[in-house]
């Protein structure tokens, strides 16, 4: 471990070539593989990230990772803006850290930082970007819900999963970015309505009425789907 | 309940969120029931893009791009602090002492000339602005105006008579003893 620290020795902000430190205090919610230590509390990790250890920051990019992706390329429909948005979203929040209160949790912070540049990115680019998709995961052929449509008498069972995906993007993107973003943030990647709401900085009952609307509006785009 | 209020409810909450009240209307109603399925069958479809995986080694590549990007943003950081924090350096204490200096002597100037009495109407005092007020004049007056009193010519020829290397009786005694009279005319 300590080698792998070592190793992973970086310029602090001060300049200065600091390895990471993990301190005994962990209550976070991915273990290390690895050396089978416990993870580093989000909290820990920031504050180290705010003293200029970047390779906590580092740590927490890994965490958070996945999630921000998923957020970005289901706004854009587009992977390789997705990916140049995340980069672009990581390096915003690494020099917005100081300014980090602790107020929220890193990742409803970092979250809303994420939302606000993808829709400010999305109104930006005008016209209409061609569809650029992500590889589906074989998992989606053992999952209860595509199974059951599947055996179901819908068109799920004649689509393949290609064009599935298509129909799905494309419905999405005829959304605008706040209601696409609701449908994102529950639907998609399950986040609760209190968190979104926090998120968002709107009320639940906002929240709900743009739920509403996204998937009454969905239900028309997708009705051979979910007739 | 309104059926408008209900439709929202259904359509916009999750399964284990439904209100008690519209959860019996769903069992009671079809139309509300099949809504209530339609909407379920919705979120499970859309749910399915989370089967959406990037290619593999984004997150490696998305850490090693955001650390460069760290340490660009550090790099200029430091050129930015380097190049001001010059304070100790000879040439900005040079120029910074030249500057000063130029201040300072512009101030006492300034000073100086602040100190010296004025003629301006501002510095006088309310006695000399009172002798000095010109009367305004007439419309008619200043048309002519005297000539002041002054030394006569006849009076004078014979102080310069002596000095004169010309016999008397020229046209120089002429000219002083006969000066000519001229009228005057006042520009109006």
């Amino acid at each position: 471990m300590l080698q792998v620290a070592e190793r992973k020795q970086v310029r602090t902000r001060q300049g200065r070539r600091e390895p990471i430190v993990s301190e005994p205090t962990m209550t976070g919610d991915r273990s290390n593989v690895e050396d089978g230590t416990p993870p580093v509390d989000d909290k820990v990790l920031v504050k180290q990230a705010q003293a200029g250890h970047v390779p906590a920051f580092e740590e927490l990019v890994t965490r958070y990772h996945g999630k921000l992706y998923g957020l970005i390329y289901n706004m854009t429909s587009n992977k390789e803006d997705a990916e140049d948005m995340l980069q672009d979203v990581l390096t915003k929040a690494y020099q917005s850290l100081p300014k980090f209160k602790g107020n929220s949790s890193f990742y409803t912070w970092v979250y809303r930082i994420a939302i606000n540049r993808t829709i400010n990115f999305l109104k930006k680019r005008k016209r209409k970007q061609a569809l650029s998709l992500d590889n589906v995961d074989n998992g989606i052929e053992r999952d209860p819900a595509y199974v059951e449509l599947s055996s179901r008498e819908s068109p799920v069972r004649d689509v393949n999963i290609g064009e599935l995906q298509e129909k799905l993007n494309k419905a999405l993107q005829t959304l605008s970015e706040k209601h696409r973003a609701v449908v994102v943030l529950h639907d998609i990647q399950g986040i609760p309505h209190n968190e979104i709401a926090t998120m968002l900085s709107v009320s639940e009952g906002t929240l709900r009425s743009r739920l509403f609307y996204a998937r009454q509006h969905l239900q028309n785009e997708l009705a051979e789907f979910a007739p | 309940m309104k059926r408008s209020r209900i439709r929202k409810t259904i359509i916009s909450s999750d399964e284990r969120d439904l209100p008690g009240d519209v959860r019996a209307e769903i069992e009671k109603n079809p139309e509300y029931r099949e809504l209530h399925e339609r909407t379920v069958l919705l979120r499970r479809v859309v749910a399915l893009k989370r089967y959406e995986t990037p290619a593999p080694g984004s997150r490696e590549r998305c850490a090693v791009m955001v650390r460069k990007q760290i340490e660009w943003i550090q790099e200029k950081e430091a050129e930015k602090s380097s190049e001001t924090d010059f304070a100790g350096q000879p040439a900005f204490t040079l120029r910074f002492g030249l500057a000063a200096a130029v201040v300072a002597v512009m101030a006492i100037h300034a000073f100086i000339v602040g100190q010296a009495p004025s003629n301006s109407p501002s510095h006088m005092g309310a006695s000399t602005l009172g002798q000095t007020v010109a009367k305004d004049p007439g419309p008619n007056e200043n048309k002519f105006i005297p000539i002041p009193p002054g030394p006569n010519f006849q009076d004078m020829a014979p102080l310069f008579e002596h000095q004169i290397s010309h016999p008397p009786n020229t046209s120089y005694k002429f000219a002083f003893t006969n000066p000519p009279i001229r009228r005057i005319d006042y520009v109006k």
